[in-house]
C-alpha cells in the first residue's frame, strides 16, 4: 500500500516537472522556427555585410582633381586601367595627337 | 596656333587663347581652347566637338575623382534593374567595401555576369560587383550616336567625260616651243601638264618657266593646261619640313602659284611634291588643304601626284589629300626604278592594279586619275666576280649581279629589242611583253611598254571606274600610246 501511494506520487510529480517543460519547449521550437525563418528571409543578411566605404580615389588609381578617369563601355576592364584626361573648369582636355587619331585628323598644330 | 581647315576656311585658335578666328571674325568661347601641358598640347573637348562627332559625360568632382565616357558612335549596352538595395562593392564579397549604394529600381550596366556575383558599371560610371540575385533580368540598351557637327559640304571641280592627261617635261623656256608639231597625232587627249615650276629654296621661292604662247597653243588645240609644280628639280637644297611647317612660307607659296595660273591663264595646278619624309607628312597635307582653298576660289583645278601607297608613303595621307583637291594622280610607274638593285618591270599589272585599289579605299573613284609610262627600261646584269660577292654585306639581299639601266621611250625600248633580234613574248603575270638576251656574260632584260601592255592597264582602270588616265611623258608618246589613251 505504501509502495503504491509512493510510485503514484512519483508520477505525479514527473508528470507535474513535464507539464512545466512544455512552455519552455514551445519557446525553444519558435525560437528556432522565427530564425529559420529569418534566415530564408534574409532578415539578418546586413549582419554579414561590410559598410566600410572604399576610397575612391584609390579605386580608380586617380591622379588628382584635375583628372577624369575615362571609361570606355565596350571595355569591362577595372577603372584602375583606364586612361586619364585633364579637366579644367568641367572641361575636358585631350592630347592634339590622340584627337587626331581618333576624331579627325584634319586638326593641324602650326 | 591650332587650325583645322573647312571646305571653305582655315579656322585658327592661338595657345592659351578664349577663342578662334574664323574668316568673319573672333568667336569667342567660356573655356580655352588648347595649351600645353607636360609638354603635349592639349585641345579641349567642347572645342573639337565642333568639328567632330563626339560627346562625352563628366562625373564626379566635389571631393570624388572625375569620371568621364566619350562617345563617337551609337551603342548597345546591357542594362539591369536593381531589384534589391545592396552595394556595388570592390570585389566579390559581402566583406569587401562598398563603392555605390544602389535603391530598388536603379539601373546598372552589365558588364560580366555571374552566377553569383556581376561586374556592373553605375550609370555614374563606377566599376564593381553587384549581388546577381538583387539584379532583374538584362535588356539591351541602345544608345544613340552623338550628334553630327555642321560644317560646309566640300565641292569640287569635276570634268565632263574622262581625262586624258599628258606631261610635257620641259627643263627650259626654248623647250615649251612647237607644241603643236610636238602634239602631231595625238588622239582624244584632254589636258597636258607642263613642268614650269620649280620650288627653288626653302623660303618657298617658286622658279618658272611658264610660257604664255604655249597656254594659247594648248587652249587653242582645246587643251586645258595644268601647270606641274614640283620640287625634284632643288630637291638636293630643300628640306620639305623646313619649308612646309611655317603657315607664311606655304601662303607664299600658294600666293606665287595662284598668281603664275592667272597670270597665264592655267586652268589648273598640278601639284607633284615627291620624296617628302615622314615628319614633313602633316604640314604637306596641310599645305594641299590650304592650296585647294585657294585654287577653289579662282576657279583652278588642284591635282596632287601620289605614288603608288605602300607602308612607307602613308604620311602622304591620301584620304585628307582626296578631301580637299579635285584629283588625286597615282603614279602607277617605278615599280623597279633607275636606282632598284634588282631588274624588273616599271608597272606590272599587280603593281598597277594594287595601286588603284589602296588609293580608292581612299579617296572616291571619280576623282582618281592613274598615270602609265610611256618608257620601260633595259637592265643589264653582268655577274659579280667572287672577290665582290666576298665583299658584301651578309645582313643585305643576295644580288648575284650589278645592275646597269637604261631608260628609253616606246619606240626606243622596241627598236632596242628588234636590234638583237629577239623576239619578245607576252608574260601573263606582268601582262607585259617582254624579251631578254645575251651579250658576252652580260644579260639584257626589259618588260615592254606598249599597246598590249598599255590595254591591260586600262582595262583594270575602266574595271575601276576611274576619273581619267595620265602618262609620263610626251616625248616618250608614238602613236601607239596615243591610240591607247584615247581608249580610255
Amino acid at each position: 500500500m505504501d509502495n503504491q501511494r509512493m510510485m503514484y506520487r512519483r508520477r505525479r510529480r514527473r508528470k507535474r516537472r513535464l507539464q512545466k517543460l512544455i512552455p519552455v519547449g514551445v519557446a525553444i521550437v519558435l525560437i528556432v522556427a522565427i530564425i529559420f525563418a529569418g534566415v530564408k528571409a534574409g532578415w539578418f543578411e546586413s549582419l554579414f555585410y561590410s559598410f566600410e566605404e572604399a576610397d575612391l580615389y584609390a579605386h580608380f588609381g586617380a591622379i588628382g582633381d584635375d583628372y577624369a578617369v575615362i571609361i570606355d563601355d565596350k571595355d569591362n576592364g577595372d577603372d584602375k586601367e583606364a586612361r586619364q584626361l585633364k579637366v579644367i573648369d568641367g572641361v575636358m582636355y585631350q592630347d592634339l595627337d590622340s584627337i587626331k587619331e581618333e576624331y579627325n585628323d584634319r586638326f593641324y598644330w602650326d | 596656333m591650332l587650325l583645322y581647315t573647312t571646305s571653305e576656311e582655315v579656322i585658327s585658335a592661338p595657345l592659351n587663347a578664349r577663342s578662334y578666328n574664323k574668316s568673319t571674325g573672333p568667336v569667342s568661347t567660356p573655356y580655352t581652347i588648347c595649351l600645353e601641358e607636360k609638354g603635349q598640347l592639349i585641345v579641349a573637348l567642347d572645342y573639337v566637338k565642333l568639328y567632330a562627332d563626339i560627346s562625352y559625360e563628366l562625373y564626379g568632382g566635389n571631393g570624388e575623382p572625375y569620371r568621364a565616357r566619350i562617345l563617337t558612335e551609337a551603342q548597345t549596352r546591357q542594362e539591369a534593374t536593381v531589384t534589391k538595395e545592396q552595394a556595388v562593392r570592390v570585389a566579390e564579397d559581402k566583406k569587401s567595401k562598398i563603392l555605390a549604394n544602389m535603391k530598388e529600381g536603379d539601373k546598372l550596366i552589365v558588364l560580366d555576369e555571374g552566377p553569383e556575383w556581376t561586374k556592373v558599371r553605375t550609370q555614374d560610371l563606377i566599376t564593381g560587383y553587384y549581388e546577381t540575385r538583387f539584379l532583374g533580368d538584362t535588356v539591351d540598351v541602345q544608345i544613340p550616336a552623338p550628334e553630327k557637327h555642321t560644317e560646309p559640304a566640300f565641292t569640287y571641280i569635276s570634268k565632263d567625260g574622262p581625262i586624258r592627261l599628258i606631261w610635257d617635261m620641259v627643263t627650259n623656256e626654248t623647250a615649251n616651243g612647237g607644241l603643236k608639231d610636238r602634239l602631231s597625232g595625238q588622239q582624244g587627249l584632254t589636258t597636258i601638264s607642263p613642268t614650269w615650276f620649280f620650288v627653288a629654296d626653302n623660303d618657298g621661292n617658286i622658279e618658272s618657266i611658264a610660257s604664255h604662247d604655249y597656254v594659247e597653243s594648248a587652249h587653242g588645240m582645246g587643251l586645258e593646261v595644268w601647270g606641274l609644280v614640283e620640287n625634284i628639280t632643288h630637291n638636293a637644297d630643300l628640306k620639305m619640313y623646313e619649308l612646309l611647317s611655317y603657315s607664311g612660307k606655304r601662303a607664299f607659296l600658294i600666293e606665287q602659284l595662284i598668281q603664275y595660273a592667272t597670270e597665264y591663264d592655267l586652268d589648273g595646278i598640278n601639284l607633284d611634291f615627291e620624296t617628302i619624309p615622314t615628319e614633313a607628312g602633316e604640314c604637306y597635307v596641310q599645305f594641299i588643304r590650304e592650296l585647294s582653298l585657294a585654287c577653289r576660289s579662282a576657279g583652278i583645278v588642284l591635282s596632287v601626284d601620289n605614288y603608288v601607297p605602300t607602308e612607307s608613303t602613308e604620311h602622304y595621307n591620301r584620304a585628307q589629300q582626296g578631301l580637299f583637291a579635285d584629283y588625286i594622280i597615282i603614279m602607277g610607274y617605278d615599280e623597279h626604278y633607275s636606282g632598284s638593285n634588282e631588274s624588273g618591270s616599271v608597272a606590272s599589272i599587280n603593281f598597277v592594279a594594287d595601286g588603284i585599289t589602296n588609293t580608292l579605299a581612299d579617296v572616291p573613284a571619280e576623282r582618281v586619275i592613274n598615270a602609265v609610262p610611256l618608257y620601260t627600261r633595259i637592265w643589264i646584269e653582268s655577274p659579280k666576280s667572287e672577290t665582290e660577292l666576298a665583299a658584301e654585306d651578309p645582313n643585305a639581299e643576295y644580288v648575284p649581279y650589278n645592275l646597269e639601266v637604261r631608260t628609253l621611250g616606246m619606240d626606243d625600248a622596241k627598236a632596242a629589242v628588234a636590234e638583237v633580234g629577239t623576239e619578245a613574248r607576252w608574260d601573263d603575270e606582268t601582262q607585259q611583253n617582254y624579251a631578254e638576251w645575251q651579250k658576252g656574260d652580260k644579260t639584257y632584260k626589259c618588260w615592254l611598254e606598249d599597246g598590249d601592255s598599255l590595254a591591260a592597264k586600262i582595262n583594270v582602270m575602266h574595271s575601276n571606274n576611274l576619273a581619267g588616265i595620265a602618262a609620263w611623258q610626251l616625248t616618250y608618246a608614238n602613236s601607239t600610246a596615243w591610240t591607247a589613251l584615247s581608249q580610255f
